[in-house]
Parts: structure tokens; C-alpha cells; sequence
């Protein structure tokens, strides 16, 4: 998928470089001949590999075509899927970024540890400790640690989505500058082409945590829009505009800058976003994730069988 | 007055599931910090992996806790389970009862 989508961009890079060649000379030619007897004179003379280099045209798309493959994006969300329906410590449990996302029902182990006390039998200073700082914080915790991992899958779809969107703008560019200089360049009305990479990804509410207490705790993220209530990033569209083919190459290569600054900017959207929950995982917020070892013990006098 | 006999059986029982739930639940926590650890990224393409870095430290923070939690969880279910036995080597009636109960199905025991 990848190779193909680097094959078919740098084609239409050289249909567009060829086509840019071919108005160049003839401009050239034109040019350059006696004005009243109209016999052409020598030219100044340029190889292909620097007429195409004064273009630009290929430097302009080459790293492009160097874009992340989607698709490889998909087995990092089936193994955080598949991470998330481990922990299904509750009944019908849902993705927590997306609710629409659903995993399943809770896993039998979970089930006979969550809802009623598994030790109710036991009483004593030990039995005690290993309710209230264990079995008590089990559900949120693990509930929590959930919570990470959908935050974690929404920052691969939002790359995902990336990636596809840009591959579409940069490949629709390409598309619509071949057309414009194949017809001579003369484009009296501006083409305008809405660009996708900053409205397919989406800024989620933010998810609270279980067991913040007063602190109202909670992560944002950003993932993929469309699949989730979220809200979407607006942007400027790229326009095509000119009455030459030079005026074409340089709306086209303008319209790469502005695609390039949409990409930059939604790349730096994740990434912040996923700093600011490794800030959230390092902080006091810990007590919401790691589970404190019950102080048990063989022969504790404090675990006493019966109430 | 602790338990003994019969209802002593009763509660180690209930110290054996519970340690045997654990153990699930951190075969659960174990395979899932695996599953984290390996979901990186997609491999380097130089100008357009910026995000690499911080999706790797995430990635591993979350990775740690999940195995951290499983050790907690492991050594929690294998003292529980070090515990029932020492009750059970200890009075006759309630290995024999425990014994009935650990070999019974445990969702007719009410797990």
C-alpha cells in the first residue's frame, strides 16, 4: 500500500514536471525568434535535469511520498484492543473514550472480586487492611489503567487518520495542479480544495477518573473524528489559482506549504496531548493506577477466620 | 472464638478462590502490559515521526503500571493461597470440607 501510494504520487509529480517541461520550452521558443521574420534563434540551452530542477516540482513532492502506511497503524489499535478487553472489570464494558466501542461483558475473575466482599468470612486488623486498601481500590484502578489504554488507541487512530488525510490532500493537490497545467495553465477561477488532516482528528471530552474523590481527576486526549463525541479542528482550504503555468507550480507549491502546516499542526496536537497524560501517569494521580500491596502475611494474628 | 471445622473449611475456601481469582486476574494484567508493550509505532519515515517519542513514553508508562500491578496482584494471590494452606495442615475437618468445596464447581458456591 505504501510503495503504491509513493509510486502513483511521484508519477503525477513527473506528469505534472513533464507537462510544466513541455510549456517551459514552448514559452522559451517563443521567446526566443526574430520578431519580424519570425525564424527561431538559438536558445539558451538547459538538460532536463535542470529545467527540472529550476522547477522544483519533484523536491516539492518527494517527501511526501515518504508518508507513514495507515494501515500499520491498525495492529497498534487491535493490541490496545485487545489490552482494554483484559481489564473488563465491569458489566457491558465499553471503550472509555469511545462508549460506542463496545469490548464486552466483565471477565469472570473480575466479577468475583468486584460487588461484594470475597473474604467475608475473615475479620481482623489484616482482613481489614486488605479490604480497604486492596479489594476497595481494585475496581478503579483497574478501571483507571482501562481509561489509559482507550486514550492511548484514540492517539493511533488520530495518527491513522493523519496519515490518510494527508496521503488524500497531497495526492488531490497533485491531481487538480496536472489538470490546471495540462490546460495551459489557464485557471481564471480559483480552485479551492478543502484539506482533511485537521478535520479528521478531534479533541475528546475529557474522562474522568474512578475514585478521584473531590479532585475531579481526569485525561484528555485526541483521536480520530467521526467515531466519537469530540470536538472537531477547523481549517483553511488550499486554493489553485493562476493565468500561467509558473502561476500554477507556485499556487501548487503553496498549497503543499499550507498542507504541510496543517500536518505539522495536528502531528503537534497528539503529541502534546499525549505528553500531558504522561504528566497525569507521573503526578499524585499514581494512587489512581498502582495497587498498594496488602500488608498479609502467613501467621498474621490480624487475619482471623470467622465474624 | 475463630472458626473451626467445618465453617473454618468455609473460610479457607473463600481464601482460595479469592487467591485464585487473583491469579487470573494477573494472567489478565500480565498479557495485557504485553499487548501495550508492543503496540509502538509504526517504523521510522524521519520528518513524520515526530509523535514517536511521546507515544513511546506513554506507551511504556502504561506498559510498567499494567506489570507492576500484575506483580502486586501475583504475590497478593500467592500469600493468600500460602495462608489457606497453613489453616488447612492445621485442623482435620476443615481440609476435608475445604477440600469439598475447592473440587465443587464455584458458581454453585455463589463465586
Amino acid at each position: 500500500m505504501t510503495v503504491a501510494f509513493a509510486d502513483d504520487l511521484m508519477h503525477l509529480s513527473d506528469e505534472i514536471e513533464q507537462a510544466a517541461m513541455n510549456d517551459w520550452k514552448t514559452r522559451v521558443m517563443m521567446e526566443y525568434h526574430d520578431v519580424n521574420t519570425g525564424v527561431p534563434q538559438a536558445t539558451p540551452w538547459m538538460n532536463k535535469d535542470q529545467i527540472s530542477k529550476q522547477l522544483g516540482i519533484h523536491d516539492a513532492f518527494q517527501p511526501w511520498s515518504l508518508l507513514p502506511d495507515p494501515d500499520a497503524f491498525q495492529p497498534v489499535a487491535d493490541k490496545l484492543s485487545q489490552a482494554m478487553g483484559l481489564l473488563r472489570v465491569d458489566a457491558d464494558f465499553s471503550n472509555p473514550v469511545d462508549p460506542s466501542d463496545q469490548i464486552g461483558a466483565a471477565r469472570q475473575e473480575y466479577q468475583a472480586l468486584v460487588g461484594h466482599d470475597p473474604i467475608s468470612n475473615w475479620s481482623g486488623a489484616t482482613a481489614d487492611n486488605f479490604r480497604n486498601k486492596f479489594l476497595d481500590h481494585f475496581k478503579a484502578n483497574t478501571e483507571n489503567q482501562a481509561i489509559l489504554i482507550a486514550v492511548l488507541k484514540a492517539a493511533a487512530d488520530a495518527q491513522r487518520a493523519i496519515w490518510t488525510n494527508a496521503r488524500h490532500d497531497i495526492t488531490s493537490i497533485a491531481q487538480n495542479a496536472l489538470a490546471a497545467v495540462r490546460s495551459g495553465g489557464y485557471h481564471p477561477n480559483p480552485l479551492v480544495m478543502g484539506l482533511t488532516v485537521l478535520a479528521g482528528i478531534a479533541s475528546i471530552a475529557a474522562v474522568p477518573f474512578s475514585g478521584g474523590g473531590s479532585l475531579a481527576l481526569g485525561i484528555t486526549a485526541i483521536g480520530a473524528a467521526g467515531s466519537i463525541a469530540s470536538t472537531g479542528v477547523g481549517q483553511d482550504p488550499v486554493t489553485l489559482t493562476g493565468h500561467s503555468v509558473p502561476e500554477i507550480i507556485k499556487s501548487m507549491k503553496s498549497g503543499i506549504v499550507t498542507l504541510q502546516d496543517s500536518v505539522t499542526t495536528a502531528c503537534r496536537k497528539v503529541e502534546v496531548s499525549l505528553l500531558d497524560n504522561l504528566v497525569v501517569v507521573g503526578l499524585d494521580a499514581q494512587q489512581l493506577f498502582a495497587m498498594a500491596k496488602p500488608t498479609l502475611a502467613t501467621n498474621d494474628p490480624g487475619l482471623i477466620a470467622g465474624r | 472464638m475463630p472458626d473451626h471445622g467445618d465453617q473454618l473449611g468455609v473460610d479457607i475456601n473463600e481464601l482460595y478462590r479469592t487467591a485464585h481469582f487473583l491469579s487470573d486476574v494477573q494472567t489478565d494484567f500480565t498479557q495485557a502490559a504485553v499487548a501495550v508493550d508492543e503496540a509502538f509505532p509504526p517504523g521510522s519515515s524521519g520528518q513524520w515521526t515526530t509523535m514517536a517519542p511521546a507515544w513511546d513514553q506513554l506507551r511504556l508508562a502504561i506498559a510498567d503500571l499494567l506489570a507492576n500491578n500484575a506483580q502486586t496482584i501475583g504475590d497478593t494471590s500467592d500469600t493468600l493461597t500460602a495462608i489457606a494452606e497453613q489453616y488447612v495442615a492445621t485442623d482435620q475437618a476443615a481440609a476435608v470440607q475445604f477440600l469439598a468445596l475447592a473440587q465443587s464447581d464455584p458458581t454453585e458456591q455463589g463465586w
